[in-house]
């Protein structure tokens, strides 16, 4: 018999250390989960390059609210950490200003294969995800509920907007990073896969055929780990308020919770070309919840905030089950009131001063915003 | 199932550059103006950018006829500009004039573009060819589509020609093709099962709202939205002729060898768009100086090795196409001596100059269309 998902919880952060005069960005701190061990790592523009213990090791966890305390402990860690060299801390899908060396270089240094891991090509792009982990332990499975989830990516994006800056400038993108992570190998929206088999042969022909380094080269908005068991979800800008977090994290347990039981009942939400998944994608990244997205079901422009309204209503009682209501319901306001990308454009207009957005960053992000 | 006609269209992209100063010249509009006067059946077609204008060819029945037609186009634009005291430069980027400072051209679907696609479109001052090949047959149509997306990679190491970006080298042989990725709806298609499959993806994109037609999608292989034919979009334009010319005509045969095959029940065997994109990725950076991944082998083999696989794959055809001679000796020129893009940073290296490198490309730009 097929066997349910865990559904246990976790979830990566990355995070900007800036300096509290200035507001650039001075170093930036890598959060990755392996199997054992939680590994940190501190990056500054002068190729400084460090483990830092930041602080132990995360265990998974069964319930949003166990997320959340261990979210909020760690954010104040990791606040101590950067106090003691004198920085502040913020957490956004892209710095509003800083660049470190040259962008367009590293465009292509990925290609040269001498950037081989997002973590040696994040800090001269300088883009932060939030990524989340949700436990499926049947890798067949852990397949299916990928290939399906897909099409819901744009919808959370368009949500979890957060880099709207980039150098400076308004790039007119409510998620600037999600269409530079498109630039990096083996990014974006993936192809359908229909079984891990399926998985495991690409991933391996990838390896015996010098294309990646690692089994974990691999970063698509959703893929199943290929060392945990968990399916893991990347779509998301890394977001200031851990309210903000906390509600993406129920959507994705939700979310999962619900394609399992579509699965025991024989349905499944339709599966959609891999392009037109895109078209939303593209459309999110730019416009966030200010656009129509698509229903490919019913063939039409929907508002993406009705659309959202309607994956909530979808998933919502499943959260209720798994007792996160209270953390999903956080989405409306979202809805509402805006995204991290709308509250800094907010900023940014009413002050025309990066520095003024990397303040309201920094405030956000420690709760007091 | 009626052979398809094969026939032959060329569109390429080219820089106006002022040949003082090397810089690109903002000057399409002009063009239109002058133009306007002159009885021509020569299309010009403005482009986002001021400095870039777009001409393509008629439709050719044969390579000898794209060859003829191909330099008569690019003498008119280069004579126009002449008139104008400035040059034609056929390259997929220009080395270094700044994407910042370029002119907007002032039609209403240009601004259209650049209000959809914000800081992404200012960007995109690059330079490409397109290779038409009549296939009245949709569903062979498509499935040569399907097929042929495998080669891509292989036809745009051929052809790469943007070593330079903004004044720097930018360590890859194609950073036109860097660049174009950012856009929605570019890049290797995914597969299409039918023709119906195909056409129910663009109308469910029209009927949404995403595009007004299937003139807005720009994979690097597409079936024309007017034309029956599959357009080949993969390539930095070739700054020699005869190199352009050259690639028309593989593409060409490699389309009349996978009609062959079907005569012959055989295909080739379709991969994941991941793989082949894996490849694209190493010819752009390396092209013709790169390994390739043989997903058959699934092995890093030589790109010579594979360049000269496919000639031999499309051996059979060129006589009766009557072809040879305008692929075979220009393609294994490009494979001992390389492509535009080692051209240019040949010049780089010995001069340490980018203006050189623009006087090398109006050069060999001019070059093989007079006389």
């Amino acid at each position: 018999m097929l066997r349910a998902p865990s559904l246990t919880l976790a979830l990566e952060e990355e995070y900007q250390f800036v300096d509290p005069v200035t507001r650039s960005l001075e170093g930036i701190l890598l959060q990755r989960l392996t199997a054992e061990e939680t590994l940190w790592r501190t990056i500054t523009d002068r190729g400084h390059n460090r483990t830092d213990e930041v602080g132990p090791p995360v265990p998974r966890v069964a319930r949003v609210a166990d997320l959340e305390e261990l979210l909020a402990e760690q954010r104040a860690r990791v606040a101590q950490h950067a106090a003691a060299r004198g920085w502040q801390v913020l957490v956004a899908g892209t710095h509003p200003f800083t660049i470190w060396g040259d962008p367009e270089e590293v465009l292509v240094e990925r290609f040269r294969g001498t950037l081989r891991t997002l973590d040696d090509i994040i800090p001269h792009l300088l883009f932060f995800s939030l990524n989340v982990q949700v436990g499926v332990e049947d890798r067949n499975l852990a397949v299916d509920i990928m290939d399906v989830s897909r099409y819901m990516m744009p919808h959370v994006l368009a949500v979890a907007a957060s880099s709207p800056l980039w150098q400076g400038e308004n790039t007119g993108l409510k998620s600037f990073r999600a269409t530079l992570m498109e630039n990096v190998p083996r990014s974006g929206m993936p192809d359908r896969f229909r079984s891990w088999s399926a998985y495991r042969q690409y991933v391996d022909s990838m390896l015996r055929t010098n294309s990646m380094a690692d089994e974990t080269h691999i970063w698509w908005d959703v893929r199943v780990h290929p060392r945990l068991p968990v399916l893991e979800f990347r779509i998301c800008d890394a977001n200031p308020r851990q309210e903000d977090v906390l509600a993406l994290v129920a959507l994705f347990q939700s979310l999962v919770a619900w394609l399992w039981d579509l699965r025991r009942r024989n349905l499944t939400f339709r599966l959609y070309h891999g392009d037109l998944i895109k078209e939303n994608r593209w459309r999110a990244a730019r416009y966030g919840l200010d656009t129509n997205l698509v229903d490919f079901g019913k063939r039409e422009e929907l508002a993406a905030r009705s659309l959202v309204r309607e994956l909530l209503h979808l998933v919502m009682p499943y959260a209720q089950e798994l007792e996160c209501v209270r953390y999903l319901e956080r989405i409306y306001t979202v809805l509402e009131r805006g995204t991290s990308a709308d509250r800094q454009l907010e900023v940014f207009s009413a002050t025309s001063s990066p520095q003024a957005v990397v303040e309201h960053l920094i405030q956000e992000t420690s709760g007091d915003g | 199932m009626e052979r398809p006609s094969l026939t032959i269209g060329i569109e390429e992209e080219y820089q106006i550059v002022d040949p003082e100063t090397r810089e690109l010249r903002s000057y399409i509009t002009q063009f239109l103006d002058l133009s306007a006067g002159i009885v021509t059946r020569r299309e010009l077609k403005p482009e986002l950018h001021q400095s870039q204008v777009e001409l393509g060819t008629r439709k050719c029945y044969s390579v000898a006829e794209a060859y003829e037609e191909l330099r008569q186009q690019r003498r008119f634009i280069w004579e126009l500009a002449d008139r104008q005291g400035l040059a034609i430069v056929a390259a997929g980027t220009h080395p270094f004039s700044s994407w910042m400072q370029q002119e907007i051209t002032p039609f209403d679907r240009y601004h259209a573009i650049l209000e959809d696609m914000q800081w992404l479109a200012r960007r995109l001052l690059i330079f490409g060819m397109h290779v038409h090949i009549g296939i009245e047959n949709r569903e062979f149509l498509l499935d040569t589509m399907n097929v042929l997306r495998y080669l891509l990679p292989h036809l745009l190491a051929l052809s790469t020609s943007s070593p330079f970006w903004n004044g720097r080298k930018m360590g890859v042989k194609s950073y036109r093709s860097a660049l174009f990725q950012d856009f929605p709806r570019t890049g290797i298609p995914t597969y299409f099962a039918s023709w119906d499959d195909f056409e129910d993806f663009v109308q469910t994109l029209v009927e949404t709202g995403c595009i007004p037609d299937g003139s807005k999608i720009w994979w690097d292989v597409r079936p024309h939205f007017k034309f029956p034919t599959l357009e080949f979009r993969i390539f930095d334009i070739c700054t020699r002729l005869d190199e352009a010319i050259a690639i028309a005509g593989l593409v060409q045969a490699l389309v009349a060898w996978h009609w062959d095959m079907r005569q012959r029940n055989m295909t080739f065997r379709i991969y994941r768009r991941d793989q082949i994109l894996e490849n694209k990725w190493r010819a752009l950076r390396d092209g013709v100086e790169g390994a390739l991944i043989d997903w058959g082998k699934e092995a890093e083999v030589p790109f010579v090795h594979l360049a000269e696989e496919m000639l031999a794959l499309v051996d059979p055809y060129l006589d009766e196409l009557g072809s040879r001679e305008y692929v075979v000796p220009v393609i294994r020129r490009i494979l001992r001596e390389g492509t535009s893009a080692e051209r240019q940073l040949r010049v780089y290296e010995k001069t340490g100059s980018l203006q050189a490198v623009v006087d090398h490309l109006i050069e060999e730009t001019r070059k093989g269309l007079f006389g």
